[in-house]
């Protein structure tokens, strides 16, 4: 059983490798692009741009978002916003009353219909070349209009960019993790906004020509993943998407292990929902790269996760079995020091295999530094590979085992 | 309808972005060079194992010498008495030690490369018969000098459960007792030599233990065996009384 467990897991190794030399390739192939400066823009031709920002219960961030967008490096008489209130049970619609007579800011109020309508609410409102999807607990970064902006009147055939979205401010260890996430991800996100792949573009921070939605239509509950599904109608439109690695914006990112693992279960069972519903993009040479790369490189992802988890917990079990058979047969003997002799050096392939992933990704949260051109600690690093290496393999299994579910209810 | 033939137009305008842009060749160039990366990792993993093998053999033909080397002694010295036998740096003769350590790179290897792999199954062949000939040699050296040392004969397999159990208690028993040479037969090596020994002992069954010319067949405990050799309360006392001694001197 052990050899074929390790036959299975030196095949799962080679096409991680695969997926990671992919990713080296598109960034020596697009190095000089990545680092390219662009020019100035010519403020005469500056598109018009409205902020949707949908919110529900947020009393205490939405005038922080409103008023860093207020501050954005833009020409006023282009900028609108529309902020609509999703029934919010708290104070937000009072704290918004401040704006009610701000030349730029539209407030609209809904019954409690989810954010997806909330969206659409906001959309009917919209007479600007270019239309943003903003949080409500997201600050933006005074230039990151403006880079997005760029690259949509450079590159016409452009039709939505997710910007990128980095964690504020990092208190809990929960938090710094996530912030390791966020920065690791610029890279595998630009990569593939590269090669006109995108898996999403962050309900967060996103610009999308006003077009799209009269192309593709309006937003869709989605079990309650709006924007990864938008970005799979766009995929699936042939619509070119795009991700921009200087366009920031700092969200907050949930504080406890207990809310996290809520997020993330949302994330991920409205991936797999998302992903049944359009289950016929995968492997399907009319979708290109996305069918064939981004959507296969998202499932490999959860099963390499889920068996990397089984096979840790197998190998620690393991060895507490033999520690404890030990000590009832015999008692404490003295442990044999941890031996440093070459010759106890695993070298079967799939552990050589092994080392080479790691550098893999290591080199990948190099990069991922490099592109979102942020700092790392060490200790954050360490959080990060603690807690995920933990908790991922419980949401996604969590998800698979409610996904399988739920077919067999709607079966009844 | 004047959005409707808005989006039309705009749509044929821009007929170019619903051609998905696939380049095939990267996935080919991808491909090879994860094939490069695995067959550098494979070339790699077959030249530490065979160096690793390599340094068996080697030791093995290292101890090889070594008996072969008593063995004339022993032979050359037939009338003499046995002190000349004795080497001064260690009154034991015999190479148990380095079979020991031999031993847990020889279960190392087995488990990296499996136990069908042909290497491995020569050095352990070879392992086995060095150990019977340590083990008659020391026996010989037993009754013509009459030193005080324990040979303890294990029969094993890989398949029975019991038997790893008993190895852990082995292992515990040659640390506890350096006096005691335990020597590890695996049953499924087929060597002439071995299944002699075996049919000697008449040994049907694993795990079994020769102590003292005598067979226990079935699991043995820690207790059981430490009773089975009367010699080990002397020197868990000698082993006491000296680290008093130490403690002592020391204060």
């Amino acid at each position: 059983m052990i050899s074929s467990f390790d036959t299975i897991y030196t095949v799962l190794l080679f096409l991680a490798i695969y997926f990671q030399v992919f990713f080296l390739f598109v960034f020596f192939e697009n190095k000089e692009e990545l680092e390219k400066k662009l020019s100035s823009l010519d403020e005469s031709r500056l598109p018009s741009v409205s902020f949707i920002i949908p919110c529900f219960d947020e009393e205490n961030t939405v005038c922080r978002t409103l008023e860093s967008i207020l501050k954005l490096d833009y020409p006023n008489s282009l900028l609108k916003i529309i902020v609509v209130d999703d029934g919010s049970q708290d104070n937000t619609w009072q704290s918004l009353s401040v704006y009610k007579s701000h030349p730029q800011i539209t407030l609209k109020k809904q019954s409690n219909r989810g954010k997806a309508e909330a969206l659409n609410n906001g959309l009917k409102e919209v007479t600007t070349d270019l239309v943003v999807s903003f949080d409500a607990d997201t600050e933006i970064r005074v230039n990151a209009l403006k880079e997005i902006v760029n690259k949509f009147v450079v590159d016409e055939k452009i039709m939505a960019i997710g910007g990128t979205v980095l964690i504020q401010n990092p208190k809990t260890m929960i938090q710094k993790a996530q912030s390791i996430e966020y920065k690791m991800f610029s890279f595998t996100k630009k990569m593939l906004g590269l090669m006109g792949a995108v898996l999403v573009v962050p309900g967060a921070f996103s610009v999308f020509r006003r077009e799209v939605f009269d192309i593709v239509g309006g937003y869709k509950n989605a079990h309650n993943l709006e924007d990864v599904e938008m970005t799979l109608r766009m995929q699936k439109h042939g619509l070119k998407v795009d991700h921009c690695h200087t366009a920031f914006v700092l969200t907050k990112g949930p504080e406890s292990m207990k809310k996290l693992f809520r997020q993330r279960l949302r994330w991920c069972c409205g991936f797999i929902e998302n992903l049944k519903d359009y289950k016929y993009m995968l492997f399907n040479k009319k979708y290109g790269d996305f069918g064939f790369f981004t959507l296969p490189l998202n499932l490999f992802s959860y099963i390499m996760i889920i068996f990397v988890f089984f096979l840790g917990l197998y190998k620690i079990s393991l060895f507490f079995q033999e520690k404890i058979t030990e000590f009832l047969l015999v008692g404490f003997t003295n442990f044999d020091l941890i031996n440093i002799n070459w010759f106890f050096i695993d070298v079967r392939v799939s552990s050589l295999l092994s080392i080479v992933m790691l550098m893999f990704i290591l080199i990948g949260i190099i990069l991922g530094k490099k592109t979102s051109r942020a700092s790392m600690s060490l200790w954050s690093v360490v959080c990060f590979i603690f807690i995920y290496s933990f908790l991922a393999p419980l949401w996604i299994l969590r998800s698979m085992y409610n996904s399988i579910l739920s077919v067999k209810t709607s079966w009844r | 309808m004047d959005s409707a033939i808005n989006v039309q137009l705009y749509l044929i305008s821009k007929n170019l972005m619903a051609i998905k842009h696939m380049n095939k060749i990267i996935y080919l160039k991808v491909f090879l060079v994860t094939c490069i990366i695995f067959a550098f990792t494979l070339w790699l993993s077959n030249t530490m194992s065979n160096q690793k093998l390599k340094e068996l053999s080697d030791l093995e033909n290292q101890i090889s010498l070594n008996i072969l080397s008593t063995e004339t002694r022993f032979s050359l010295l037939e009338k003499t008495s046995c002190e000349h036998l004795v080497d001064k740096k260690d009154s034991r003769i015999g190479f148990n030690d380095e079979l020991t350590a031999l031993a847990k790179k020889v279960k190392f290897m087995e488990n990296q490369l499996g136990l069908k792999n042909k290497n491995v199954n020569s050095i352990k062949e070879y392992y086995t018969l060095l150990q019977i000939k340590d083990y008659l040699l020391s026996k010989e050296f037993q009754s013509r000098c009459g030193e005080r040392s324990y040979s303890l004969l294990y029969f094993f397999d890989n398949e029975c459960k019991d038997c790893s159990k008993q190895s852990v208690i082995l292992d515990a028993v040659s640390q506890k007792y350096p006096q005691i040479r335990v020597y590890w037969f695996d049953k499924s090596v087929s060597t002439p030599a071995l299944d002699t020994l075996i049919s000697l002992f008449n040994i049907s069954k694993v795990p079994s233990l020769i102590i003292g010319d005598k067979l226990y067949d079935g699991m043995q405990t820690l207790e059981k065996i430490e009773n089975y050799i009367p010699e080990t309360k002397v020197w868990i006392m000698d082993s006491e009384a000296q680290s008093n001694v130490a403690t002592t001197t020391k204060s």
